[in-house]
């Protein structure tokens, strides 16, 4: 199989041009050209909280959680 | 913090069960009891705050989510007085308090309540009428639709936010426009779907036939496309946010789930019982591991909790079938190693990989978001695509 049919490298092609993007951004706020706070590179270590809140999506906390039960039983 | 419990992670989640009662009943519910309606003790609570003042926790405040059971069901005095002793008693960073509700016994008062506490309010509600009700009906087995949009309209008068947690059942599928039409005239910010499972006393899902993937896929498709059209911004949907961030990481980002590290997530019954990893376990019976609650408030702190054998054998098992995630699936970059409890569920042990629940809520969200971001980055490859999206057909 072509290598960029496999799933995990889709995975990291992706990424990789995200990376780029955040790259170019980069350079273009270093010359001046003012990047959005979404625009800047994220940390390395994503906590998927499958069951929780949104750790990662500040702007999820301030509208309640998500809670994985299964079948929202609640 | 006592030495052996280096192999926990700091709490990030603790899940109270104020009551097993439900006063409604879904009949896709995984819980065994819902009409027992006894309720959590004031000593149990004392000795929850003891408990957590011994764990291990981050500087952020920590989220307690009243669960397990409809919260509702117990009196606002109650939860005065729980709040009150845990704020009094609990030694670690503030608690932010939450209820996963069916909003059917929410009114003025109780959003009175929200308001005093900042109590964060999850609405479980699977759409219009005939969708909900086909599922979430009462005892008397009529559906409770209206008794919700009541209570989300007091939420809504009241301004109280809340946020919308719905199971996919086959019902919804080839109504992904209804859905999103139905969310978007509830106001919400984020709606979160959860794909009917197979849990504690639910044994078989309308989904978990491989002849619903496709239109599982179609569905989570369809919600993409009305994203991207949306004129103004609108509301999240969880799954799809979710794994489009994971996918703008770097590419060497580490994706963990909170269900499968240990400690991450704690859960306690109105008897005091300790569980971790997915919340479902706290109820779950019958498992080739005996009780799936390995400690309690009254008489276990956070070490010796991590020193219980069974804790440390489902633990064990847990890990090795996180690395045989990562060994096997291509997905795992996206995904973390699965949920405990669905590896249980449905393939009889922690110890294993793939779940029909994955497939369904990790595998095709991810080659849906992966086929619109190569689209949106120029990366298109759709013939390629065809031949390499999740294998529906393996369940």
């Amino acid at each position: 199989m072509n290598p960029s049919n496999d799933v995990a490298a889709r995975i990291e092609i992706i990424r990789k041009a995200f990376e780029d993007q955040r790259r170019m951004k980069q350079t273009n706020m270093n010359s001046g050209v003012a990047a959005s706070p979404a625009d800047q590179p994220q940390g390395q270590e994503l906590n998927f909280n499958n069951f929780g809140q949104f750790d990662n999506f500040p702007n999820f906390t301030d509208f309640g959680q998500f809670f994985d039960f299964p079948n929202a039983s609640s | 913090m006592d030495g052996n419990a280096a192999i926990l992670f700091p709490v990030r989640l603790v899940i109270l069960q104020a009551s097993p009662f439900c006063n409604i009943d879904c009949d896709y519910c995984y819980l065994g009891n819902r009409l027992d309606k006894r309720r959590i003790s004031l000593t149990t609570l004392r000795a929850v705050a003891r408990f957590l003042s011994s764990c291990e926790v981050g500087n952020e405040p920590l989220t307690v989510c009243w669960h397990v059971g409809e919260p509702l069901t117990v009196s606002r005095d109650f939860y005065e007085d729980a709040f009150n002793c845990l704020r009094e008693n609990c030694t670690r960073p503030s608690l932010v308090h939450n209820f996963q509700t069916n909003a059917t016994l929410i009114d003025d008062d109780w959003c009175r309540f929200f308001k005093k506490w900042s109590v964060r309010i999850g609405v479980s509600v699977d759409g219009p009428k005939e969708i909900h009700d086909a599922h979430r009906v009462d005892r008397a087995k009529r559906g409770t639709f209206d008794r919700t949009m009541r209570g989300i309209k007091h939420l809504k008068n009241a301004d109280v936010p809340f946020s919308v947690l719905c199971v996919l059942t086959k019902d919804m599928l080839g109504q992904a426009d209804r859905m999103w039409d139905f969310w978007s005239s509830l106001g919400v910010s984020a709606v979160g779907i959860n794909p009917e499972e197979i849990e504690g006393t639910h044994f078989r899902s309308g989904l978990f036939h491989s002849v619903y993937a496709e239109q599982v896929r179609q569905f989570f498709t369809r919600l993409t496309e009305r994203q991207q059209q949306a004129q103004s911004k609108t509301f999240q949907i969880r799954e799809l946010a979710q794994m489009r961030s994971q996918l703008e990481g770097r590419a060497d980002t580490v994706v963990h789930r909170s269900v499968n590290r240990p400690g991450s997530i704690i859960s306690i019954n109105l008897d005091g019982d300790i569980s971790t990893f997915s919340p479902e376990l706290l109820a779950a019976r019958d498992s080739p591991y005996g009780p799936l609650t390995w400690g309690n408030v009254h008489r276990d702190t956070w070490g010796t909790f991590a020193e219980n054998t069974g804790f440390k054998r489902a633990n064990a098992e847990v890990l090795s079938g996180i690395e045989k995630c990562r060994a096997t699936c291509g997905y795992f970059a996206v995904c973390g190693g699965g949920d405990p409890s669905n590896k249980l569920a449905e393939n009889g042990t922690f110890d294993s990989t793939e779940t029909h629940h994955c497939r369904l809520h990790v595998k095709i969200v991810a080659d849906v978001v992966m086929q619109s971001l190569e689209r949106e980055l120029g990366l298109d490859r759709e013939e390629a695509f065809d031949g390499n999206r999740c294998n529906i057909d393996a369940a």
